[in-house]
């Protein structure tokens, strides 16, 4: 008998997902942690990893089939042959929950990735969804690319020789997602944008007639084409209308159920910036610290301090997390916005911290974040960087029970030790669940975060 | 190649922006407007977009140089100036 990966919950309110594409195959073995497909939910393309070592039984979701949470998607054994242990046979790893709605749901045991981890093939978008579409196995692919990488070149070789009858296409059909030696002709004839959605929507560009300047497949046109190929179920992925009713249902929740109560603090952050602009001044772009990786560093260690802030409110009841996994809120342009945790950040160093907040930040806007990052953050930070507004008074992402604001650094003048200078100063702010925690605590954490920013060299 | 520098500039530019957000639209942003405004790049985007364009051209962009680089146009033309030799 072999165990089973079911459809994981990757937050509050997701009911269902549909596979857009499996990394491996039936006979492959997987190590926990490892990334092994690409699922559409309503928070966009999410990548789902395994819960443990096991060996791929049997594809049960093909791509494209929509499927329930928590029902199967793939068939499992363990490595050695045998069936692979039931996951909730270990009942002393209780992963946190993802949502809400996650109670009776199987969990993923979501595992701290760190970025560029290997994937089980490594092969560059493009050629994964060339493949896909070839229904060439990647595993069965030689790759030329960096690192053996199967490119898009590899792909198209492997299905020619493969199979005589796979659609010819001109190899300039799509440029590929890296080092391709497209010259600026070649590589126009589509928008970034509509690559993009012709990736998410899986439609092939060679499909597409373009109606841009020069005949460029824009957006709309990859949307049409989709439309068009859409099957009789009439349910059309409208992204963003999706991640809209996510947002809605999980902040409507929020704001019904929880009793928020507010606190902000100025501070200067001289002390802070000063240190930044030391410390990056004869860094490369690559090893600057970010502003961003300070405040998520500082306000994991207060939170050390404060775990009534850290963790969730379910059952009428606080459970503390155990681990420290702030969320970072990231705006998204096409609209919504998603918070993927930054994993153990306390522990981290500030060059790690950098390093992963530049990974996530970059996954989010290619829509290619992990299900351990939609589902582990156990307290959400919102920074709203250099081109914001000074104070941000935010709205707690159920179940967790805090969010802290980070507001725009602006210049004022700011009275210490009886003198009157031009100081930077940011508004932080801390908006909490009074069931778990109440104001007084709530303004000791702040005051403790301000400290820890006027002496960054010890965090 | 023969393609100009301004040629290679621009298309090695497409495929840093393409990396670090693929859904900006290079063709409706204003090329002498302000880079940041008109793609909506946050502090994180910026970073990530030096970065790729040392990546994918060999072209450093020092902090000091950053109000050398703040339009498309003036990008274009301050990595056009900058192309390692052969490249």
């Amino acid at each position: 008998m072999s165990d089973h990966y079911l459809m994981p919950s990757l937050g509050a309110g997701m009911t269902d997902g549909i596979v857009i594409e499996w990394y491996v195959e039936p006979g492959q073995v997987v190590r926990k942690g490892d990334v092994i497909g690409l699922v559409d939910t309503d928070k966009g393309a999410i990548e789902m990893e395994v819960w443990e070592d096991a060996e791929i039984a049997e594809i049960l979701a093909p791509p494209g089939t929509k499927t329930p949470v928590g029902e199967p998607l793939l068939a499992l054994r363990a490595a050695n042959g045998k069936a692979a242990p039931k996951p909730s046979a270990e009942p002393s790893v209780e992963p946190p929950p993802p949502g809400p709605k996650a109670t009776g749901t199987k969990v993923l045991e979501a595992e701290p990735v760190v970025s560029g981890e290997a994937k089980p093939v490594r092969a560059s978008p493009a050629a994964r969804k060339r493949a896909a579409e070839l229904g060439v196995s990647l595993g069965e692919i030689a790759g030329t690319g960096p690192q053996g990488a199967i490119t898009l070149a590899d792909v198209e070789r492997s299905a020619e020789a493969g199979q005589a009858s796979a659609p010819e296409e001109p190899p300039a059909a799509e440029a590929p997602a890296v080092a391709a030696p497209a010259t600026e002709s070649t590589a126009a004839k589509a928008t970034p944008v509509a690559r993009k959605a012709a990736e998410a929507l899986s439609v092939d560009l060679e499909d597409v007639a373009g109606t841009g300047p020069g005949g460029t497949i824009t957006r709309k046109d990859v949307e049409i084409a989709a439309k068009a190929r859409e099957p009789a179920s009439g349910e059309e992925p409208d992204r963003n209308a999706a991640m809209r009713r996510a947002i809605a249902a999980a902040m409507a929740r929020s704001k019904q159920e929880i009793p928020h109560y507010y606190l902000a603090h100025s501070v200067s952050l001289e002390a802070a910036l000063r240190w930044l602009e030391r410390n990056n001044r004869d860094r490369p772009p690559t090893e600057r610290i970010l502003q961003a990786a300070l405040y998520l560093k500082a306000v994991a260690v207060a939170l050390r301090e404060f775990p009534e802030l850290n963790g969730f409110w379910e059952d009428d009841a606080f459970r503390p997390a155990e681990a420290i996994h702030p969320g970072l809120a990231i705006s998204l342009r096409g609209g919504g916005l998603v918070a993927p945790a930054i994993h153990n950040v306390a522990d981290r160093s500030m060059d790690e911290i950098t390093v992963a907040v530049r990974d996530v930040v970059q996954r989010a806007r290619a829509g290619r974040l992990r299900g351990s990052e939609v589902t582990d953050a156990t307290i959400t930070v919102t920074s709203l960087g250099d081109r914001g507004v000074e104070t941000v008074f935010g709205v707690i992402y159920p179940p967790q029970v805090a969010i802290v604001g980070v507001g725009t650094p602006v210049e004022r003048p700011w009275a210490e030790d009886g003198m009157i200078g031009a100081c930077r100063v940011v508004q932080l702010t801390l908006a909490a669940d009074h069931r778990a925690s109440d104001g007084h605590r709530g303004g000791l954490f702040l005051e403790r975060l301000a400290a820890l920013l006027q002496h960054p060299e010890n965090l | 190649m023969t393609d100009s520098p301004q040629v290679r500039a621009r298309s090695g530019l497409r495929k840093a922006f393409r990396r670090i957000a693929p859904e900006i639209e290079l063709d409706e942003i204003d090329p002498r407007a302000d880079l940041r405004e008109e793609a909506d790049l946050d502090s994180v985007d910026a970073i990530n977009l030096i970065v790729a364009i040392d990546e994918e051209l060999g072209v450093e962009i020092p902090e000091s140089d950053y109000d050398d680089v703040s339009t498309f146009e003036t990008m274009i033309r301050y990595v056009a100036d900058r192309l390692p030799e052969g490249s």
